[in-house]
């Protein structure tokens, strides 16, 4: 059975990983305009070889890595590698770096990254497995690393299973020394092991997790790798990227002002005019031009341009880095010009602020000012400027010259609106975040500092290349902010937290991200993210919000702790009987229960226990991340499971010396009755101190328990109190019970309860949970 | 009349599960309070720049403090200890006394005190958790 689950997990696991570097195939599966012999023609991207000339256009997916050799207002956008959310001019411009980060190689384009705007030709430096999108695949390919719930679950397993070992050795080894009948002390010491073995622990950590994974659907998050939900739950550190997450992934216009702070009425209608955007169903085209079109839509501005016509374009190209277009209202031109505000200002000689125009030399170098500074906290700035001009058959960038400087256009990334409050509660819950981006740390800071993030520490990629690992552990450890970071970087941090004994969840949606998702105790993907990264996640949102994971961390916590109850269950009451059985074993002329009466007890035990997912979770055990710590485990084993055994002992005396028992022989009455009522006893303290540890309040009874777990209890503890006068209790060996002890063993019971609630006081002040 | 041999077994037995239970005890307490020394190793050495008399005066405070705390704190195990006494007793009357009158009455007598200890730290637990959690 053990082989075959091995068997299929493996199977799954190598599955997964096939899955996941086919899909990365799949993306790069493209074709790619080769120039050989001096002949363009089109072939597969996989035929591709170093030394290759390829050109490309807007709309491309890079087929290799590539050096640039010729550029025409080129923009790539490198998001899913980066995840730097705006494209990123490139040119063939020879570069002198140490060291540099991917984000710095201005003159190299990388596979699987898509042609934003412009053209160029490139040759081929690496394909395939060894380019930067192959390094990401290749990481891919190796088995999921175990997580700490899976940890956990081992070092639980093998410490029952020396327990195990050691106490039904020990039974089997005195029971045939003390002269006892050997087939029967083998059958005892088996069925104690079978009580010992908490053979239900799959099915309970199955059903919870698949409950949980039920209630996370209906909040928009499908779990992909079941056991990842209660690492969910644990996660004390979530890295995330910046884009989409803190702030909306998509570019927008945040303001527009004149020199001296006043908004010039006819920025917004000129910078629609002069503007390449498509207007359809829906805006496309260059995202900076879409932006100005959907901030005038909010605002109601569009229609300010109905009265121009457009007569004539000057496009955009690299060497001017601006666009002109003319436009004639009545019976006027004028050109208007929109670019990079240092190509645009140098070509204008006035500046203009509501109708009040003033020579531009005076006020250039605070301008100039201003837009550096806006470029440092990470804003997109564009110029506008214009002209009148006469009637021309054409217009050329000559045509660009004497212009009017009217203001200055500030693009952002803007904020989530929701993600402070998720921050809050994220760090209210105990999980710390750091923001992992391929961003600038100025961006990032600023982005921090909007929504609230306190920021430590900001380390860039290059400061980490220089890192030895002792340094990096240290590093992600202090620090807020990995800026300017590659994939690989990414995955080293990931790694550093983990072997600082953090659950680490990571939240990512680009080709860049599969690696640390992969790595990650909980890897968290997005609906809208490439396939790689949905395959690599362990949890993907249908909607990437922060507060949805405040949500799903909360159940997380949930199922960590209905699992963690049955373990407690397991070591503590059911362990204490168990022990108990095997002590009486040696000093009582008969056995202290019959094997099968062990096993049917058993029996009922775990399905009173299977309602255990079901059970409500205090809401102050969801407030911190919990660890499996076995350490914990053990402490609570030694000391709850001799509260059971206490009782247990005290069964054993009543019935031998205040009921008689002590009388009995092998097959006699009161043998029979001696067992049946260490039966009783034992199957109620066992099942009913579930009450007691399923919380730590006190007293106990101020947690309410969920009504299918208290239904069953309740349910079993009548079944198992009848079974004595029934003829199904003949047949196991059991006798009908005398009143007074039913009086005795409630009030037992009753002490029992009480006394484990009373040493839950003393316990969880010394041991932290 | 009972036989003894058996009875001493049991008392045994029954005895040696509480004395388990309140070494372990002190066990986990002490080795808690050796994790919290650990923990606040670095505080101290910082507090070892202070007078001697103020350490020594601190010192002979925390041995009261640490009597009483013990008293305090494993008051669940002088219950127990308490409760074995009295179900040996109670036990060893035997068969045909009021052995199971004595019982039922300490028991519910034990409850009571139980309970009433049990509301008297009804909301300590959440309340250190909190200052736990704020610190």
């Amino acid at each position: 059975m053990m082989i075959v689950i091995a068997v299929v997990l493996g199977f799954v696991n190598e599955y997964r990983a096939e899955k996941t570097v086919h899909d990365l195939q799949k993306r790069v599966s493209i074709r790619a305009v080769v120039i050989r012999d001096s002949k363009p023609s089109e072939i597969e991207s996989r035929l591709l070889v170093p030394g290759d000339l390829v050109s490309f256009y807007v709309g491309d997916i890079v087929p290799a890595d590539m050096r640039i050799v010729e550029s025409s207002d080129l923009h790539v956008n490198e998001a899913t590698l980066t995840g730097e959310s705006f494209p990123v001019e490139k040119t063939s411009e020879s570069l002198d770096l140490q060291h540099p980060t991917p984000q710095q190689l201005t003159n190299y384009m990388f596979m699987g990254s898509v042609v934003a705007n412009g053209s160029g030709r490139g040759i081929v430096v690496s394909t395939g497995k060894n380019s930067q999108f192959g390094s990401i695949s290749r990481s891919l390919l190796r088995s999921h690393p175990e997580t700490p719930f899976q940890k956990g679950v081992r070092s639980y397993g093998n410490m029952l299973l020396t327990l195990t070992l050691a106490l039904v050795m020990g039974i089997f080894a005195i029971n045939a020394a003390l002269g006892h009948n050997l087939v029967n002390s083998l059958l005892f010491s088996l069925a104690v092991a079978v009580g010992l073995v908490p053979e239900l622990m799959p099915a309970i950590v199955t059903i919870s997790l698949s409950q949980g994974a039920r209630k996370l659907a209906k909040l928009k998050v499908i779990v992909k790798r079941l056991v990842s939900i209660e690492d969910f739950g644990n996660m004390d550190v979530l890295c995330t990227d910046k884009t989409g997450t803190l702030t909306e992934g998509k570019i927008s216009l945040k303001d527009y002002y004149s020199p001296g702070g006043d908004k010039d009425p006819r920025i917004i209608p000129y910078s629609l005019l002069c503007n390449t955007a498509v207007i359809g169903q829906k805006i496309t085209g260059n995202p900076m031009d879409v932006a100005i079109w959907e901030y005038a839509i909010k605002n109601g501005a569009q229609e300010s341009v109905t009265s121009y016509g457009k007569t004539c374009d000057i496009p955009f190209d690299y060497q001017r880095r601006m666009m002109s277009v003319v436009v004639r209202k009545d019976n006027d031109f004028i050109l208007i010009t929109k670019g990079a505000p240092e190509s645009v200002l140098s070509r204008c000689d006035y500046s203009e602020t509501l109708g009040k125009k003033e020579p531009i030399r005076d006020g250039l170098e605070s301008i100039r000012t201003e837009f550096s500074d806006l470029s440092i906290q990470g804003y997109r700035v564009l110029a506008i400027a214009y002209r009148s001009i006469d009637l021309k058959k054409a217009y050329t960038v000559e045509d660009e010259a004497n212009l009017t400087f009217l203001g200055l256009l500030i693009f952002t990334d803007p904020r989530k609106q929701d993600a402070h409050q998720a921050i809050m509660k994220l760090k209210e819950m105990g999980v710390d975040v750091k923001i992992l981006t391929g961003d600038n740390e100025l961006v990032a800071r600023k982005i921090c500092e909007e929504v609230d993030v306190p920021v430590r520490k900001i380390v860039s990629g290059s400061e980490l290349t220089q890192m030895s690992s002792t340094e990096i552990k240290k590093a992600a450890e202090e620090t807020t902010i990995f800026a300017r970071i590659t994939p690989e970087q990414k995955l080293d941090i990931i790694k550093a937290l983990k072997e600082n004994q953090h659950v680490v969840g990571f939240m990512g949606d680009g080709v860049n991200d599969a690696p640390a998702l992969y790595e990650a105790d909980v890897g968290i993907s997005v609906d809208t993210a490439v396939d790689v990264s949905k395959d690599a996640a362990d949890i993907v949102l249908l909607e990437k919000d922060l507060p949805v994971l405040v949500d799903g961390i909360k159940e997380g916590r949930k199922i960590f702790g209905n699992t963690i109850k049955y373990v407690l269950m397991g070591t503590s009451s059911n362990f204490g009987n168990m022990f108990s059985a095997a002590a009486a074993s040696i000093f009582l002329p008969f056995l202290p229960m019959l094997p099968i009466q062990i096993l049917f007890m058993n029996l009922l035990y775990d399905m009173s226990n299977m309602t255990i997912p079901t059970d409500n979770v205090d809401e102050e055990y969801t407030t911190t991340p919990r660890k499996w710590d076995i350490g914990f485990v053990r402490k609570y084993t030694i000391f709850f499971g001799p509260f059971s055994s206490v009782y247990d002992f005290l069964t054993f005396g009543i019935m031998l010396f205040v009921f008689g028992c002590w009388a009995g022989t092998p097959g006699s009455h009161l043998e029979a009755l001696f067992q049946s009522a260490w039966f009783v006893e034992s199957f109620w303290t066992e099942v009913l101190i579930m009450f007691v540890i399923r919380t730590r309040r006190i007293p106990f009874f101020t947690s309410r328990p969920g009504k299918w777990l208290a239904g069953f209890i309740i349910g079993f503890v009548a079944f198992g109190t009848i079974l004595p006068f029934t003829p199904f209790g003949g047949f196991l060996g059991m006798t009908p019970l005398p009143a007074e002890f039913w009086v005795l063993v409630a009030l037992m019971t009753a002490t029992y309860l009480f006394l484990v609630d009373a040493g839950k006081v003393f316990f969880y002040k010394i041991c932290k949970f | 009349m009972l036989t003894i041999d058996l009875f001493v077994w049991w008392a045994i037995s029954i005895s040696w599960s509480i004395v388990f239970l309140t070494v372990a005890s002190f066990y986990l307490y002490a080795s808690s309070r050796a994790k919290r020394k650990e923990d606040t190793r670095e505080e101290t050495k910082r507090k070892m720049n202070d007078e001697h008399s103020v350490r020594t005066r601190a010192y002979k405070t925390q041995l009261k403090a640490t009597a009483r705390s013990i008293a305090k704190n494993f008051i669940f195990v002088w219950i127990l200890l308490g409760l074995l006494v009295f179900y040996i007793f109670s036990v060893q009357l035997g068969t045909g006394t009021l052995s199971e009158a004595v019982f039922a009455v300490g028991n519910i007598v034990v409850e009571a005190l139980l309970v009433f200890y049990l509301v008297r730290n009804r909301d300590k637990m959440p309340a250190e958790e909190q200052t736990e959690r704020s610190g």
